[in-house]
């Protein structure tokens, strides 16, 4: 190919691709480009249990989440996958910067007085995308490196942010083509993408009150649709505080005499404002001189709650044990899990000799018939004949159950939607596995034992109605006194799970709270606890620190919330489940 | 015994009653239905299910089939391949529709089929047949499986034989025994379950997807706080009535009375047929909602129009629609869009037909339905007092949901 040949196909590639991200952005779609690299304005990550497959946040902007801007839409996130590595940015930034200068020169015709301007640009591109890898991180025009702490993880992408107008998005074209590129040039291998998964959150009961349409409270309408609306707004309200019985004493306070304890309780459940809003605006209560009082509509709410207490608590445990999107969706968005106690507890495709510790296993018909012919060749016997030594069993298979023990950061920036999360995840653990849960919660200065272990929902869901997050983060103190725990109630095969959204402040020894908590650390290898972090850690210097101390695995998320918690939990029990039972 | 028409009804039992009439109604037109009991523990799922064979019509089977092949169209492979003559020659016979049950212990072999032992052993004429299992023995009538969630998780080959019974309509087994040939049966055969969602292993939607979408219909049990049912419940559980082997001769005609009513009804209305706008309410339901198995529109467009049967009206009405939109979405889509669905009813003005939902007026603007109506009339026949607290359990449903009931009291 000619040198203009090539330059005209580079050009309309760059155009058609430039389109294509333009297409897929409006439907709040991204877009895999190259090999490995996946390109959107969302942010998306890979989980950790399915490579090849890349979920794509579709309501979380990446600018808002990352960059911590006002406005939607104006960064591209582009992710390029790769083995674990440690990939120099220097070399990666300089490649960016040169690509920049080549796209310009290809797309736009620059006359000789316009270089200075050119030049001008191009810096301002480069200043406009802003790259992360282990190596170090900064923009393309002052990258630096800054290397994580050893014993890290090492990541497994190269990390772009580009805040650049969309007349230039065919530049990306050329990006990802150069950061892969150089990363093979650097000597480690791309790692293929190979579907993305949109993963929807809730987002709709943002558009209606409680998730029941408006029109909703016609006189008119059956019967049915008025207990379904009941349901609905009783089980959402349910799920915004965090139980049925909070909601039912939340009811109780609607009335203008109790005017300063419902101000009390929306002190301790701020989206109670929301709720009685929505309410409002639905008709079960409206607001008068002295407070909310309910409608009459409103009273036979009140009344439906009562006589369904029962119906309503299965409904929401059946929510609970809903599973979310999840690895291996199926095209609705739901994972079906298909599992049996039979092969739980025999290997139906490991047939075994019987002896004296099996015996009791289920026989194998087949395999049995086969070694007894076998014997009987070669023993040159005529008749066939089944002797007690032919016997062979299925296999027991060995489930090493996993006891997880919780231990939550419940200081004051927990409150809201991160605290819930978290014991949305300990209720899910508890009805759809065989495992015992326990939490330990730490604040202000002191740690307590939330729910010892337990395989109860009811003992679990009551005490978890005793979190009340505020105060300080004694993090240290959380840590001892879940070993405690652990030690006293000898769980089998314990996992110790911390989720914590910052540093620690309260110290428990010393005067430093962090060396503190990497003091206790260090007791889990020899005690036999796994141990995992799962935290919001902006600096990255403490958890990774942690981590290191207690051998462990770490996750930095960006946000605490279910759907992290559940994978990463789920991903982890599976690991210990499998390393137990080796 | 527990008699059907005997069974206390109330606000919470009331929609598997109507339910279980509109699945016996569906069976006379052909058409099986598959339903599933969902509700709390000791909420009389089982025992409502059970009770209603009662009330099942008769079917007419060629003399001593255990296929029970229809005489005018026969199915299995012994009478298949027979000219009418030879079969009018077998003759006929009238038996109960069937009902049989799908126990934990069963095997594979009971449930389908398995070569006949007693044949092969025959010493004087050894032949090697096969003696056809619960589901093709169950032809045009109902199988019943207690805890459906638990046989899901325990026995995945059933579960994989129920797929293919009740994927399409009519269904299919297959009988295979080795050293003798494959045996492929149609099945008209309608499963009736239930279950505890909130037991081990959890909700059947989420321990066997495929198979939660293949029941038409999932009804809630709701319980009942009205002391007058649950006082006639314990009545009925008492020892005293408890072991009365036989059902009374009044209950016995009343039964009687109610097979009769279903068989009028299903003849009366083979050709009820839902109005366009109503079929294109439910066809843009699809779409906006985003649902997923067409079997979920399907059972909402019969659903009404055995509800509409039921109720012996000659058109089908909005609010037959509305009722079955929890019956037959529940077990699809979240409660968050179900909800959304009830309340996007078409405005009433822009129907062809008035809408009238049986709600909105006076209480006894509302037809009972045929059996309850055949029960009511059967009962104010013979013993007048009970009959009275009867009549009132069926209205009661209407009233005392919402506590409508309770206030009216206090007014009076």
């Amino acid at each position: 190919m000619s040198e203009d040949k090539s330059a005209s196909y580079h050009r309309s590639r760059s155009k058609s691709f430039k389109k294509t991200l333009q297409d897929s952005f409006l439907k709040d779609e991204g877009v895999v480009a190259g090999e490995s690299s996946v390109i959107s304005q969302k942010v998306h990550v890979e989980p950790p249990d399915s490579e090849g497959t890349v979920y794509i946040y579709s309501a979380r902007d990446a600018g808002l989440t990352y960059l911590k801007l006002i406005e939607q839409n104006l960064v591209l996130h582009i992710d390029v996958f790769h083995n674990p590595a440690d990939i120099n940015i220097f070399d990666l930034a300089d490649r960016i910067r040169f690509t920049i200068s080549n796209y310009l020169d290809l797309t736009e015709d620059v006359s000789p007085e316009m270089l200075p301007e050119r030049e001008m640009l191009i810096l301002n591109l480069a200043q406009r995308i802003y790259l992360k890898t282990n190596h170090g991180e900064g923009t393309v025009l002052s990258p630096a490196s800054c290397p994580s702490p050893p014993g890290a993880q090492l990541p497994g992408h190269v990390h772009i942010l580009a805040k650049i107008p969309d007349k230039y998005y065919g530049l990306v074209y050329f990006l990802v083509d150069q950061i892969e590129k150089a990363i093979s040039y650097q000597g480690y291998n791309l790692r293929p993408v190979n579907k993305l998964v949109p993963i929807h959150e809730q987002t709709a009961s943002e558009e209606f009150p409680l998730g029941v349409p408006l029109t909703h409270n016609d006189a008119e309408s059956p019967l049915e649709v008025k207990l379904q609306n009941c349901s609905q707004v009783l089980v959402a309200m349910a799920e915004q505080l965090g139980g049925l019985e909070i909601a039912e004493s939340f009811m109780e306070l609607i009335s203008p005499l109790q005017t300063i304890s419902l101000s009390r309780f929306g002190k301790r459940y701020p989206c109670m404002d929301k709720i009685l809003e929505d309410l409002a605006k639905l008709g079960y209560i409206k607001k008068e001189a002295f407070g909310y009082s309910f409608t009459n509509i409103g009273k036979e709410l009140k009344k439906f709650l009562k006589l369904h207490r029962k119906e309503l608590a299965a409904q929401i445990r059946k929510a609970i044990r809903h599973i979310p999107p999840s690895p291996g969706a199926t095209p609705s968005g739901h994972f079906c899990r298909v599992k049996s106690h039979f092969s739980a507890f025999y290997d139906k495709r490991k047939a075994v000799d019987r002896d004296r510790d099996n015996w009791y296993n289920p026989i194998a018909i087949p395999e049995t018939v086969i070694k007894a012919a076998k014997r009987s060749i070669l023993q040159d016997k005529t008749k066939f004949e089944i002797k007690e030594q032919d016997l062979m069993v299925f296999k027991k298979r060995c489930k090493a159950p996993v006891d997880i023990c919780m231990v939550v950061d419940c200081s004051g920036s927990m409150k809201g939607a991160k605290l819930q999360a978290v014991q949305w995840v300990a209720e899910y653990l508890v009805l759809t596995t065989r495992d015992k849960v326990a939490l330990v919660s730490f604040q202000e200065r002191d740690a307590h034992v939330i729910v010892p272990f337990t395989k109860s929902y009811t003992n679990l869901h009551h005490n978890l109605l005793n979190l009340q997050p505020e105060g300080l983060t004694p993090l240290a103190k959380g840590l001892v006194t879940a070993l405690d725990l652990i030690a006293k109630s000898k769980p089998r095969n314990p996992l110790l799970a911390l989720i914590t959204d910052g540093k620690p402040n309260t110290p428990l020894f010393s005067t430093d709270p962090v060396a503190d908590a990497i003091k206790v650390c260090t007791d889990f290898p020899k005690n036999k606890i796994r141990f995992i972090i799962i935290g919001i850690d902006p600096s990255k210097e403490f958890i990774p620190r942690l981590a290191e101390a207690g051998q462990g695995n770490y996750y930095l998320v960006d946000d605490i919330d279910r759907s992290n918690l559940i994978n990463i939990m789920r991903s982890e029990r599976k690991t210990s489940t499998q390393t137990k039972s080796k | 015994m527990k008699s059907y028409l005997q069974l206390a009804r109330h606000e919470g039992n009331n929609t598997l009653f109507e339910t279980v009439e509109m699945a016996i109604l569906s069976s006379l037109w052909g058409v099986p239905l598959h339903l599933h009991a969902e509700g709390l523990r000791g909420t009389g799922k089982t025992t409502i299910m059970r009770a209603a064979r009662d009330i099942f019509p008769p079917i007419t089977r060629i003399k001593g089939c255990l296929y029970n092949c229809d005489p005018e169209k026969p199915h299995c492979p012994f009478h298949k391949a027979m000219s009418p003559q030879e079969i009018a020659e077998i003759g006929s016979e009238e038996i109960p529709m069937p009902f049989l049950e799908i126990s934990h212990s069963a095997k594979i072999g009971t449930i389908v089929g398995s070569i006949d032992l007693a044949k092969i052993t025959d010493s004087a004429n050894p032949t090697a047949a096969i003696l056809p299992g619960i589901i093709p023995q169950a032809h045009r009538g109902v199988i019943f499986i207690d805890e459906i969630n638990r046989l899901a998780d325990t026995s995945p080959e059933l579960t994989d034989v129920l797929l293919d019974v009740m994927g399409t309509k009519p269904g299919r087994v297959q009988i295979e025994e080795t050293g003798l040939p494959v045996v492929e049966i149609p099945v008209q055969v309608s499963v009736w379950a239930a279950s505890n969602p909130d037991e081990e292993p959890g909700p059947l939607e989420e321990t066997r997807r495929q198979l939660a979408d293949r029941f038409d219909m999932v009804i809630d049990m709701g319980r009942t706080h009205d002391p007058d049912s649950i006082a006639e419940i314990l009545k009925l559980n008492s020892h005293v009535r408890m072991y009365e082997k036989e059902v009374s001769q009044d209950y016995k005609a009343m039964h009687q009375k109610a097979r009769k009513e279903l068989q009028n009804i299903a003849a009366r209305y083979t050709n009820l047929d839902l109005p366009d706008f109503l079929r294109n309410y439910i066809a843009r339901i699809y779409v906006k909602y985003d649902l997923e198995s067409l079997r979920a529109i399907e059972a909402i467009q019969h659903a009404a129009l055995l509800n509409c049967a039921l109720k012996r009206r000659d058109t089908v009405l909005v609010s037959d629609i509305t009722k079955a939109f929890p019956l037959a979405l529940r077990h699809r889509v979240d409660s968050e869009i179900l909800t959304r669905i009830m309340n996007s009813a078409p405005d009433s003005s822009s129907s062809a037909v008035k809408v009238t939902s049986p709600f909105e007026s006076a209480a006894p603007a509302r037809e009972p339905s045929a059996a309850a109506a055949a029960a009511a009339a059967a009962a104010a026949a013979q013993e007048p007092a009970p009959a009275q607290a009867k009549e009132k359990s069926f209205m009661s449903p209407v009233l005392s949901f919402l506590g409508i009931k309770g206030e009216k009291e206090n007014h009076s």
